[in-house]
């Protein structure tokens, strides 16, 4: 994007204010590298949530920012319902809550090296992944309803982890208010066998190496040591999520008139988040923000498995599980006034500072692990939020590296099985049943993710903690 | 003696790049110590060796004077009393001017760290100015430190150096060797910035420094200025990461818009054959590769006709597959449609927009390719056998293009897919896009059509319906765990009524690459296009 149609605040925030029908400013926090290289679509598409019903304070861009539909893929935007706030299918997406976790093993890169290949082998056999992969749950309606009521909770019940890990997940494990009479048959026909499933594109199941240290007050907390391996799991609501955000998109699409609402773009579709459609969407919603939960806490299950098999007496403890495409009512501080707000972050990540009642007793003074995956082959970040990112973009950071070509491209340009060999050179290995899946989701296609997490830590959004290099990638 | 790495090895590892090749100079040697330990001697004009093991290069410390015009005039002295400092102090910029000892200290003598941090590009010393080829070097560097910028005395000498006339005593290998490399680079436009503004792009490259402030029609080119089209042009093709033929090619396609007299402006008719001569002036002139002179005639030739391909008569068409030799060359008519490609998006706006034109000539030359050639030299009087092909293919083209035969393609999303259907009914571009869906997952033609599946949906209007029906059929191939290879579509006003046949995935025998998530809003288009044939098109989320 070109820089001259922002007003510079820091060398990382650039503003443009209100014009034509924007009710609030818009902000980016990104690095003049990295407003550049931005697509002109994600000042479009910002600027367009700016002009909708009830938003607060400003309209917001992660450093990640890139083209998605309607909201910029790494957009943050909150609405208060009062004043005439609206949520939006489109600002929360197609993958509901999709996000990432990060487990500990206690177990060394050299400890596990030996074991590196038949770990990847095992874990790809063991976990499902890619087009069409079902899982070995089967779900009939009261089950799928109870699952869609308790999320990760439910899954624990069932015998999947243990109360432990639920302290470590965004709203301990269960999301509150989720209403499954609001996910139509079609979205739970879906998901009948597709939980502990991984899915496809960017999603992953991978092995990391502790390689970089930044904050040591921070990484002992969230015990994290060099040279030790993590495993992360990044994955989201599967079918049911994408069918419940393809319905209601529509359904509001068509109310919208009705509303009063006239939209910039289809694809910003919203309805008034005090009407019956506004609802409805959030009890559904929060239903797919479940079902995103048990799904990655059936694979933690899946993963422990693995584990317990190859390397008996090891002990998997989750260090948190974060979700990026949510619309969740906080409690915010706008202009020295607490408010209650209905937050959307799509391809974002909450990150509480110090001190935020959301947060686990052991983690409240040193504040919220943020997870940022990479791309396959390339580093993954761990940061933690901070006081100063609570004023900012209501507690948001990055979440990931973003695309900087596109599938098309990539395939054009990569061979899959050229890619696999040049990665296992590297020490990396990836296991996936699809080599133009491979292909399409190449470390070049995506931009440079430790740029996106130096801005974010020069923007006060998060601060780093320590870097994560892949050893085996399990890919959807 | 002592061993350092030197250059740009070091500037890497400190910007947290990877570093390829590692470079080392030796201090207190003598060439025949260093042949004595192994090393193997491989400099012409100075003594290098190769590591008898990692055969990483090792220079003898040295100084050079200049003694002569151009690039071959020095005098170089390589004496074991030459120090790292001496041989630091020749080198062109600060930030390339740093060494790492073998235990890993950094020797900065000339603030290359400072630099580094500040983001700009300083030369060491007034030597800088006896090899004129830096200037070339820091606008190739410009376009790949996309944020440095280069220092006020750097550039002022820069300009000294231009105005002494040194510049147009390059050899022209060198010239071509810098200017492919910062091509490749992540930025190039930065590279011809930085020429421009020292005036070695008027001396080197007179024919590209003339476009910038030639207008051109605002209603085609919202950033009217010519050098800046080019720009924009370049920089496009290096996102995509295309080859440096396609990059040279988009970076001359225009040439001939600066040589319009001015009265005619901001219209450029007949522009391409101008550009095809300058083009060719240009690649003897610096010595070009064959492949890249040649992709760039053809683009400068053919760009305009590209545009119109929707335009143009089946003989057109196929004069134009014949001049672009698609026939015999289908990996050059690639990167000559990928070129033309950039030429259409490097323009404020068009980066999204739909651009039919490479799909639609792809399948013209396909429709050209179903030509019984041997048939036709049977028949043909021998004296006018290519005559007669080209009457063949043209007749393929027409009726393929009276058909109407509908088709499909995929058009770049930065994070997902366009699918986009075109056929001479709506319903027939609706089956077309479904198609360009299932491929978004496998090849279609992989899917047998072994079972049927009945889909209905209702929609208030025709871009409402297409989202509808492709939705639908997300939601039955995920329930159904189905791959769908052939549709047949009814419409009845905002009624569809569909039957989809296909089979249950199989690892085995489908190329799987990624799953649906849903049909979207974005990029949505029903419409009938200038042809006559029907257009469905949306982005899918995968």
């Amino acid at each position: 994007m070109k820089l001259d149609q922002f007003e510079q605040v820091s060398e990382v925030e650039w503003r443009v204010a209100p014009f034509g029908r924007m009710r609030v400013p818009a902000v980016i926090y990104a690095d003049q590298a990295l407003i550049r290289e931005m697509d002109e679509k994600v000042f479009e598409q910002l600027t367009n949530v700016a002009t909708l019903p009830g938003i607060v304070a400003a309209a917001y861009a992660m450093p990640d920012a890139h083209w998605g539909y309607g909201f910029p893929i790494g957009g943050v935007a909150a609405f208060d319902a009062d004043a005439g706030g609206v949520v939006s299918a489109g600002g929360v997406g197609f993958d509901i809550s999709c996000g990432v976790r990060t487990l500990h093993t206690g177990l060394t890169a050299a400890a596990i090296a030996p074991l590196k290949e038949r770990l990847a082998d095992r874990l790809f056999a063991h976990i499902p992944a890619g087009v069409g992969s079902t899982g070995e749950l089967r779900l009939g309606l009261d089950e799928m309803d109870a699952m869609l009521r308790g999320g990760a909770r439910w899954a624990v019940e069932r015998g999947y982890g243990s109360a432990a890990d639920l302290d470590r997940i965004e709203e301990h494990g269960c999301m509150a208010g989720a209403e499954p009479d609001q996910v139509s048959e079609h979205a739970k026909r879906r998901q009948r066998d597709e939980i502990g499933t991984l899915g496809s594109g960017n999603h992953y199941l991978e092995l990391q190496e502790i390689v970089e240290i930044h904050d040591s007050k921070a990484a002992d907390r969230f015990r994290l040591r060099l040279g030790e391996v993590v495993v992360s799991i990044h994955c989201g609501s599967r079918g049911l999520g994408h069918q419940i955000g393809t319905e209601f998109l529509r359904q509001m699409v068509v109310a919208a008139p009705g509303h009063g609402i006239e939209l910039p773009d289809r694809e910003l579709a919203c309805a008034p988040i005090n009407s019956p459609l506004g609802q409805s969407y959030l009890g559904a919603m929060r239903a797919g923000i479940n079902c995103a939960l048990a799904n990655r806490q059936v694979i933690t299950h899946l993963t422990r498995e693995v584990f317990a098999e190859m390397l008996p007496g090891s002990h998997l403890s989750l260090i948190y599980d974060v979700s990026h495409n949510t619309c969740k009512q906080e409690w915010h501080t706008v202009d020295g006034t607490s408010r209650d707000l209905y937050v959307h972050r799509k391809g974002a990540t909450r990150a509480f500072g110090p001190g935020h009642p959301a947060l686990p007793n052991e983690l409240r003074d040193i504040g919220q692990p943020v997870l940022i995956g990479g791309s396959m082959g390339t580093a993954s970040y761990i940061l933690v939020g901070t006081e100063a990112g609570m004023s900012r973009a209501f507690s948001s950071a990055c979440h990931g590296a973003g695309r900087a070509m596109s599938r098309h491209q990539a395939t054009r340009q990569w061979r899959g099985r050229a890619l696999v060999d040049e990665l296992a050179g590297q020490g990396i290995l990836i296991r996936s049943p699809s080599l133009r899946g491979v292909a399409e989701e190449a470390p070049g296609a995506y931009k440079d993710v430790s740029a996106v997490v130096e801005v974010a830590e020069r923007a006060g959004l998060a601060r780093k903690v320590a870097k994560l290099k892949p050893l085996a990638c399990i890919k959807g | 003696m002592k061993t350092y790495i030197v250059g740009g090895a070091v500037r890497d590892r400190l910007l947290g790049l990877p570093v390829a090749d590692r470079d080392h100079v030796v201090v207190g040697a003598t060439p025949d110590e260093m042949v004595a330990l192994g090393y193997q001697p491989v400099g012409k004009d100075f003594p290098v060796f190769l590591h008898p093991q990692t055969h990483a290069e090792y220079a003898l410390a040295r100084t050079e004077r200049k003694s002569g015009h151009g690039y071959k005039g020095f005098t170089v002295y390589a004496t074991p009393e030459v120090t790292l400092e001496e041989d630091l102090l020749r080198r062109d910029l600060t930030i390339n001017a740093m060494a790492e000892d073998e235990a890993g200290a950094l020797v900065d003598p000339y603030g290359g760290q400072r630099d580094l941090a500040a983001k700009t590009f300083r030369h060491v010393s007034d030597a800088f100015a006896e090899d004129p080829v830096r200037i070339l070097r820091v606008a190739r560097f410009a376009a790949r430190f996309t944020e440095f910028s280069v220092a006020p005395e750097t550039h002022a000498l820069m300009r000294q150096i231009v105005d002494s006339g040194e510049v147009d005593a390059l050899v022209p290998e060198r010239v071509w060797q810098e200017v492919a490399r910062g091509l490749m680079d992540k930025q190039p436009s930065r590279m011809f910035q930085v020429l421009r503004d020292c005036g070695a792009l008027a001396r080197l490259f007179p024919e590209i420094d003339r476009l910038f402030g030639v207008p051109q029609p605002p209603e085609h080119h919202p950033e009217v200025d010519t050098g800046v089209h080019v720009m924009l042009v370049i920089d496009w093709a290096a996102r995509q990461g295309l080859s440096l033929p396609v990059r040279f090619a988009a970076l001359t396609h225009d040439l001939g818009k600066g040589v319009t007299p001015p009265e005619l402006w901001p219209k450029h008719h007949g522009h391409e054959a101008k550009s095809v001569e300058l083009v060719r002036t240009l690649c003897e002139r610096i010595r070009v590769p064959a492949d890249c002179r040649d992709l760039a005639v053809a683009v400068a030739r053919d760009h305009g006709n590209v545009q119109r391909a929707l335009e143009l008569r089946p003989g057109t068409l196929v004069e134009l597959l014949e001049r672009v030799d698609a026939f015999r060359r289908p990996d050059r008519f690639e990167e000559f449609l990928q070129a033309c490609e950039c030429d259409f998006r490097g323009r404020p706006g068009y980066e999204g927009k739909p651009f039919p034109a490479p799909a639609y000539l792809r399948q013209a030359l396909q429709a050209a390719q179903t030509i019984d050639a041997a048939a036709v030299a049977r028949t043909a009087d021998p004296a006018r056998i290519r005559e007669a092909i080209f009457q063949a293919r043209a007749q393929l083209v027409a009726a393929w293009r009276d058909r109407g035969e509908p088709s499909w393609a995929h058009f770049p999303h930065q994070a997902d897919m366009g699918v986009r259907g075109i056929g001479p009914t709506l319903a027939a571009a609706f089956e077309q896009a479904a198609l360009a869906m299932t491929a978004v997952v496998t090849d279609p033609a992989s899917v047998a059509a072994a079972q049927a599946v009945d889909i209905r949906c209702e929609a208030p209007d025709n871009e409402l319906l297409l989202v509808d029906w492709l939705n639908a059929l997300i939601l039955e191939m995920a329930a159904r765990h189905m791959l769908f290879g052939r549709f047949d579509v009814a419409l009845d006003g905002p009624r569809l009524h569909a039957t989809a046949w296909g089979e249950a995935v199989d690892r085995r025998k489908h190329q799987l690459a990624v799953e649906i998530k849903g049909a979207t809003y974005t990029e949505l288009k029903v419409a009938r296009t200038g042809s006559g044939q029907w257009l469905a098109q949306c982005v899918v989320d995968v």
